[in-house]
């Protein structure tokens, strides 16, 4: 079985090799036959990985333990959910996923392109093959996820308990996705500059994947900190740790360039940019999974130190340098087709937004990356606090929800004065409604922020509202139809637009419980005998007695609450510690209790054969919205990417010309 | 066994790929030509897809008569450009 | 557009980014100041004056409290040492209250942030951290079968 695995990434490597050298000869004039070859070659490279993960999947179920990967991350009573979970536990494991997503994509661009981008498509599969001659070869020669042990264990070490969970199943996979999506609109972009095709096809073709794969990077850093939250069992869901930046700075880059292809697709301007920003957006998804595999940094996800280090940081540095020469090679044939007119204009606003997220990823990395860098400069190895990243994202993120809500309401080019005092008016009114509660909250002061984000919020979501009031007003004039309908056309006449507007709310809603978490949480620990009841924040704790219980897996123990506000019982929490007999490893069973305005999270600490529970609570407000806001963005940006061209409407026929000046 | 089924799904393979080309199929017509036009038709797309916007905004109020003349007016003589480059590579590729 | 009112357009947007660039700049390094934290193992701490905030990184050496999820919630705190990874025999002792992780345990690589104070690591509220949960199993092997600290129901008392 082994061996199948071991020949079919060898076969993978040789067709991903054979593609590339294949789709580079067919630009030579009279051989366009080898790019029909080399795209097959892409269909090889897919087969041949699919066998090895599959073969890696049957050896985890059969428990072959006389493998070292599945020795290492499955046992004998692993449920056969964790142990398909079990082959991104590994290393090589996760590598072989990233290796299978690629191949997957790489057959979905081959076949969406059947007819379309010929020119392109010999660079798009040369560097999309390149990759995957990459992971291929790490894969056979470094770190093969299918090397053997011996002697045999007789059981495997199992898979961390901390992973045995939906999220832990599903959060590794979605970042991945979004990962290798983001190869596609690089390898587009590559081409576009080796073929001097720029003109703007390369980012019509890869609109949807950018989309789609923003769209699962957002969904796997939320699903990421779901998990913190849920397992880790200390309060909070996002600690700036190295390997949840490897994931928000590829995020962040590539929601700048998502913003900025508008600008290019609609006045030709801020080309080189829109290149650089899909470089980094790449480079930075393979520093993430570079990051979270080469133990350069500790974390609390640290998977432990691994010899693939030089080789990603060498993958790394040719992409950037071969990627920034072409680019400067083809710079005059970046030029803008226009220039900035006015500073209050939504190219304006796209550009202050880009800045501003470019500038969060650069601290971001600044800030990752400090101990590496002041290790190598002073020789002494100084990290920055989480102070650091809060103080520099808080402002920003403001800014950036200020700029949401402006943004869709400044036209191209140029606004009258005039024009936008009307257009903001209501909005301004209605954050100015929004400064009493904000204020009176944040009373000391010490909270500005918290307030800040509160009344930014809430002008937003009035710009927001007051865009879907406009346009469905038009539709309802102009068709007849229903409001609801109005509002449905919305959608089906400019999903992208309507799509965007929704995933906002989305942030919206995240920003602003991220601002009222981090200002208005309490925590308190209490110490409580059975009956006893304590205190934390206006919340009441009535210890109601402990339960134990044991089985083959693990041992159990948990402590009933009675949870009441102002004397009233409104729950029974029961907060627990699992203790996995295989691992000897304690898991908290964290017990939440949510409501719209706040979270009661109680952690198990400790509870003695005598009957005294020592919990710790934490009263989170507003931590649902996180989630709300999580799935409201997915929305939206499902909405954005439906398929289906939009109906053409009246103004499709138009070349009258509005003053009669021009004609066909 | 194993070393049997991984010849043969490599020889397979190999053929698969090599197929197109061994077999000496007629040269269509160049690359890039049908591209050309797609990128055309897609700038007009967007294009039109502009003037549909600029429209709507206007309605909406989100522009001002004077701005939206002149967003309008641009817009529209981009749209008919491109239009007409359409039409002529059309007929360079009919002829 | 003309070509003068291009090269005005082009220099303003220079001045404007630059004025981006330098704002973000500043924010970055002022707000970098307050944050440092200097990575250290005990052999690091010991020679150097107290003051300054350390990252201490090291392992749990043994001894430490089994019940110590319980202790660092006490008044007194939780009291163990760290003992450096590369030189076994210098270890330090720490003071620490707020959570522990569920994998605190003698020989666990564990982060703390704080700083010295008459010889003791002052360790801060709720900044203890285990590193490489995915790698237990050498250490299960070295340490041999035995319960782990901190178990819940096995603990006896305060």
């Amino acid at each position: 079985m082994t061996l199948v695995g071991r020949a079919a990434l060898l076969l993978a490597f040789a067709a991903a090799l054979y593609a590339v050298g294949a789709a580079l000869w067919s630009r030579r004039a009279g051989q366009g036959r080898f790019l029909r070859s080399a795209e097959r070659s892409v269909w090889a490279v897919f087969a041949a990985t699919t066998t090895s993960v599959v073969v890696m999947w049957t050896l985890l179920l059969a428990n072959r333990f006389d493998v070292a990967d599945v020795a290492g991350y499955s046992n004998l009573t692993l449920g056969w959910r964790y142990k398909i979970t079990a082959l991104w536990g590994s290393q090589a494991g996760s590598l072989l996923l990233w290796m299978w997503f690629l191949s997957i994509a790489a057959v979905l661009v081959v076949v969406t392109n059947r007819r379309r981008n010929r020119e392109l498509m010999p660079v798009v599969v040369a560097v999309l093959m390149g990759v995957a001659v990459f992971f291929t070869s790490v894969l056979s020669f470094i770190t093969s996820p299918f090397a053997t042990v011996s002697p045999v264990p007789a059981d495997g070490r199992g898979l961390n308990p901390l992973l045995q969970n939906a999220y832990m199943e599903s959060h590794p996979p979605l970042l991945y996705v979004g990962y290798v999506g983001l190869s596609i609109p690089f390898a587009f972009a590559i081409a576009a500059l080796v073929t001097r095709r720029l003109d703007s096809t390369w980012i019509t073709s890869v609109r949807r994947w950018t989309i789609l794969s923003w769209m699962f990077l957002t969904v796997g850093i939320i699903l990421g900190s779901r998990w913190a939250y849920e397992e880790l069992g200390w309060g909070g869901y996002w600690a700036w740790d190295p390997v949840e930046n490897a994931a928000l700075m590829p995020w962040l880059v590539a929601t700048a360039f998502l913003h900025s292809v508008m600008v290019q697709e609609r006045r030709g301007m801020l080309r080189i940019w829109n290149m650089v920003l899909v470089v980094l957006t790449f480079t930075l998804a393979l520093f993430g999974t570079f990051l979270t595999r080469s133990g350069i940094l500790s974390s609390v996800h640290a998977f432990g130190e691994s010899t693939l280090g030089p080789y990603f940081l060498a993958l790394i540095l040719v992409v950037l340098a071969g990627s920034f020469a072409l680019l400067i090679s083809r710079m005059s044939l970046l030029r803008s087709e226009n220039s900035l007119e006015s500073y209050i204009s939504r190219e304006a606003i796209f550009l202050y937004n880009n800045l501003l997220l470019v500038g969060l990823a650069f601290a971001v990395f600044w800030g990752t990356m400090f101990p590496v860098l002041s290790e190598a400069v002073q020789g002494q190895k100084i990290t920055v606090g989480q102070g650091f990243f809060d103080q520099v994202a808080a402002p920003i993120g403001l800014a950036l929800l200020l700029f949401t809500g402006v943004g869709p309401l400044i036209p191209w080019r140029t606004a009258s004065r005039r024009q936008l005092r009307r257009r903001f008016m209501w909005p301004l009114v209605v954050a100015a409604i929004a400064v009493v509660p904000a204020v009176f909250y944040a009373q000391d002061g010490a909270h500005w922020w918290a307030a800040a984000a509160i009344i930014l919020g809430a002008f937003t979501v009035a710009c927001i509202v007051g865009e879907f009031w406009r346009g469905m007003a038009v539709r309802h004039q102009l068709g007849g139809v229903s409001w609801p309908g109005a509002f449905g056309q919305l959608f089906v006449r400019n999903r992208r637009r309507y799509g965007g507007y929704i995933v906002h709310l989305g942030v919206v809603s995240i920003i602003v419980a991220i601002a009222c978490q981090g200002a208005f949480s309490s925590q308190g620990d209490l110490a409580l005998r059975t009956g006893q009841t304590g205190e934390v924040a206006g919340y009441q704790f009535t210890n109601e007695g402990g339960t134990r219980s044991r089985d083959d897996h693990k041992m159990s123990v948990g402590v009933s609450l009675a949870v009441s506000e102002g004397g009233d019982q409104f729950t029974t929490m029961v907060p627990g510690v699992d203790v996995f007999t295989a691992q000897m490893q304690r898991s908290s069973e964290v017990a939440v209790d949510s409501s719209p305005f706040r979270d009661v999270y109680v952690v198990l600490v400790g509870l003695t054969p005598d009957g005294l529970a020592r919990i710790s609570v934490f009263i989170n407000p507003m931590m649902m919205w996180i989630w709300i806001g999580g799935i409201v963005m997915v929305i939206g940006a499902l909405i954005a990417v439906w398929p289906g061209r939009r109906p053409r409407g009246p103004a499709a026929v138009i070349p009258a010309g509005a003053d009669g000046r021009v004609r066909e | 066994m194993a070393y049997l089924i991984i010849a043969v799904v490599s020889v397979l393979l190999v053929a698969l790929v090599a197929w197109p080309v061994l077999r000496a199929a007629p040269e269509g017509s160049p690359p890039g030509q049908g591209d050309d036009m797609r990128a055309v038709e897609d700038e007009l797309q967007r294009s039109l897809d502009a003037i549909r916007e600029i429209e709507m905004d206007h309605r909406a109020g989100n522009l001002s008569d004077e701005d939206f003349a002149e967003l309008d007016r641009d817009e529209r003589a981009r749209a008919v450009e491109l239009m007409n480059r359409r039409d002529s590579m059309s007929a360079g590729g009919a002829a | 557009m003309l070509p003068s009112d291009a090269v005005k357009s082009r220099s303003r947007f220079a001045i404007a980014l630059a004025l981006a660039v330098a704002l973000g700049g500043w924010l970055i390094w002022t707000s970098i100041g307050g944050s440092l934290e200097t990575y250290s193992s005990p052999s690091g701490l010991i020679t150097s004056a107290n003051g300054t905030t350390y990252r201490l990184n090291g392992t749990v050496a043994p001894g430490s409290p089994a019940n110590a999820a319980e202790r660092a919630q006490t008044a007194a705190g939780l009291r163990f040492r760290v003992r450096d990874k590369d030189r076994p025999a210098v270890s330090v002792p720490v003071v620490y209250r707020g959570s522990v992780p569920d994998a605190f345990r003698d020989g666990r690589e564990i982060v703390v942030t704080g700083h010295m104070e008459n010889g003791v690591f002052q360790a801060d509220r709720g900044t203890l951290i285990t590193l490489c949960p995915s790698k237990f199993m050498q250490e299960q092997a070295e340490q041999g079968k035995t319960m782990p600290g901190g178990i819940p129901g096995e603990s006896t008392g305060t």
